[in-house]
């Protein structure tokens, strides 16, 4: 038999009544309270002893008081331990001991509790405006809920808009509770003053647990962009991945620009973003003067893995409606090369004379959308090249990712 | 003189501050001293022992002299004196005030 047992507290964290009520009859079934983190109790399991749980409300720095437990101690009562940092647990098997004995200096313990707990409900509301300020600096709400009805995959893994919502969602009950919460410890402290009862509720606590669950993803989302674990960009070199010299042919010249030509594949994610490559290559071109880069041969690769393969094939599809910079409509290819789907769209070359009269050039290549699983890859390119042909390259580097 | 925002006294905390009249007192003595002063008819619970301790020493009636373990012990201070012997005066002239009208 295990020696200790978790439980879920089902009382708000200051529903004193309610609290000590429970832990009481916790401890009748033979488990005694030990700790209390966040919305978990640990108990230990002992013999069943009926008992009286007291929560006499921490002053101060959260830490055990010797003198506190010293006090107690003479007078019966023995320290179980501390409940989050609310509350110091005493018990009695003296059902009849009372840890308080004047209303008037209990009211006035409660109400310095009270005022601790508002405090702390401040910092609650402020590590909400922050958390939701962080996520909601990258939304633009107009144009992500008109992208969201039409490309919702693509969308929702921007790696804003679902932390923000779940941010929305957790922090909504986290506060409630903590709001309820406060509601009950005033009106115990009315009680207390008047000398009436409280009715305490079930099921607060677990307003905060769910709210926790909530927003857990979101904390280890936000500790992975604060460490930079959002991206881990690593070399071209050994990657396998799929480069213009591949396609344009070995004497073909690049440009000397890092920028425009990387040497290095962009990689990153985090738990509610998807795992992501992205990696560009440019021809030479003239790095002084009027460039016209519409003109320069280009290869432009970007690469997501979903948790799903429904997801990667959603957004192969909405990749698939999504016009490229004068590409055509896609076309689909028959799976071939360990793909599970090819979409294909031409684009043609041309040119035409701007409204400075000046002539410009459309350079031809097409965009190629590739499924493996739960890999989507979206290739976009320029030149002279039929990138058809190199569909089983871009297979075999789909399948290294 | 006393502030006067500490009156009127509950028992516990007047009997709390009597415990420190001539002696220095650790928390655990006090809840004794009561009871034997008292006969038993004042209880302290130690809830509200702790808190009244916590409230005296930030208000400054009381101070920490010692600490030995998990004994703290205090004193009253020239404050929490004045306070005691306003708060006795008080309920002199209410003893004062109740005899009058039963004679």
């Amino acid at each position: 038999m295990k020696k200790t047992a978790l439980s879920i507290t089902p009382f708000g964290g200051y529903d004193i009544p309610g609290l000590e009520g429970w832990l009481s009859a916790k401890a009748a079934k033979g488990f005694r309270f030990t700790d209390a983190a966040g919305p978990l109790t640990v108990f230990t399991r002992t013999e069943p002893e009926p008992v009286q749980v007291h929560l006499e409300p921490i002053r101060g720095a959260v830490q055990e008081d010797p003198e506190a437990n010293a006090i107690y101690q003479e007078s019966g009562w023995q320290y179980w331990g501390m409940f989050r940092s609310s509350f110091y647990v005493y018990a009695s098997t003296d059902l009849d001991a009372r840890a308080h004995t004047d209303p008037e200096v209990w009211d006035d313990a409660l109400k310095t509790f009270f005022r601790q707990k508002v405090i702390t409900g401040i910092l609650l509301l402020w590590a909400n405006v922050l958390l939701l300020g962080l996520y909601r600096q990258g939304i633009s709400w107009e144009w992500d809920f008109t992208w969201l009805r039409w490309f919702p995959v693509e969308t929702l893994s921007n790696g804003t808009i679902i932390p923000f919502l779940l941010a929305l969602a957790g922090f909504f009950l986290i506060d409630l509770a903590y709001l309820l919460g406060l509601i009950h410890l005033a009106r115990y402290r009315r009680a207390v003053r008047n000398g009436s009862k409280t009715r305490s509720r079930r099921g607060v606590g677990w307003l905060m647990a769910a709210g926790l669950l909530i927003l857990l993803p979101v904390l280890v989302n936000t500790a992975q962009l604060y460490f930079g674990m959002d991206y881990r960009p690593y070399p071209l070199e050994g990657s396998g991945f799929v480069t213009l010299t591949d396609i344009e042919g070995e004497d073909f010249s690049l440009s000397g620009d890092p920028m425009y030509n990387m040497d290095r594949i962009d990689y990153g994610g985090t738990l509610l973003r998807p795992e992501r490559w992205y990696f560009q290559q440019y021809a030479s071109f003239p790095q002084y003067g009027d460039v016209d880069l519409n003109a320069v041969p280009r290869l432009e690769l970007t690469a997501v893995r979903y948790p799903m393969a429904v997801l990667a094939e959603m957004r192969a599809e909405e990749w698939s409606r999504q016009r490229k910079n004068g590409s055509l409509d896609f076309e689909i290819l028959a799976p071939d090369h360990g793909l599970d789907e090819i979409f294909y769209a031409p684009r043609k070359g041309g040119s035409a004379v701007t409204a400075s009269g000046a002539t410009r050039e459309f350079l031809p290549g097409g965009v190629l959308i590739l499924r493996r699983g739960n890999t989507v890859l979206h290739v976009n390119y320029y030149g002279h090249q039929d990138l058809t042909e190199h569909l089983e390259s871009f297979a075999h580097m789909l399948e290294g990712l | 003189m006393g502030d006067g925002k500490h009156s009127p006294l509950t028992e516990p905390m007047l009997y709390v501050l009597m415990a420190f009249l001539r002696q220095e007192r650790c928390g655990t003595e006090i809840t004794q001293f009561v009871s034997d002063k008292t006969g038993g008819r004042v209880r302290l619970g130690p809830g509200t022992l702790y808190t009244l301790l916590g409230k005296f020493q930030e208000e400054k009636l009381i101070e920490e002299t010692q600490v030995d373990g998990r004994k703290r012990t205090y004193r009253l201070t020239h404050l929490g004196r004045t306070v005691y012997e306003e708060e006795v005066e008080r309920l002199r002239s209410c003893l004062r005030d109740a005899e009058e009208e039963l004679l």
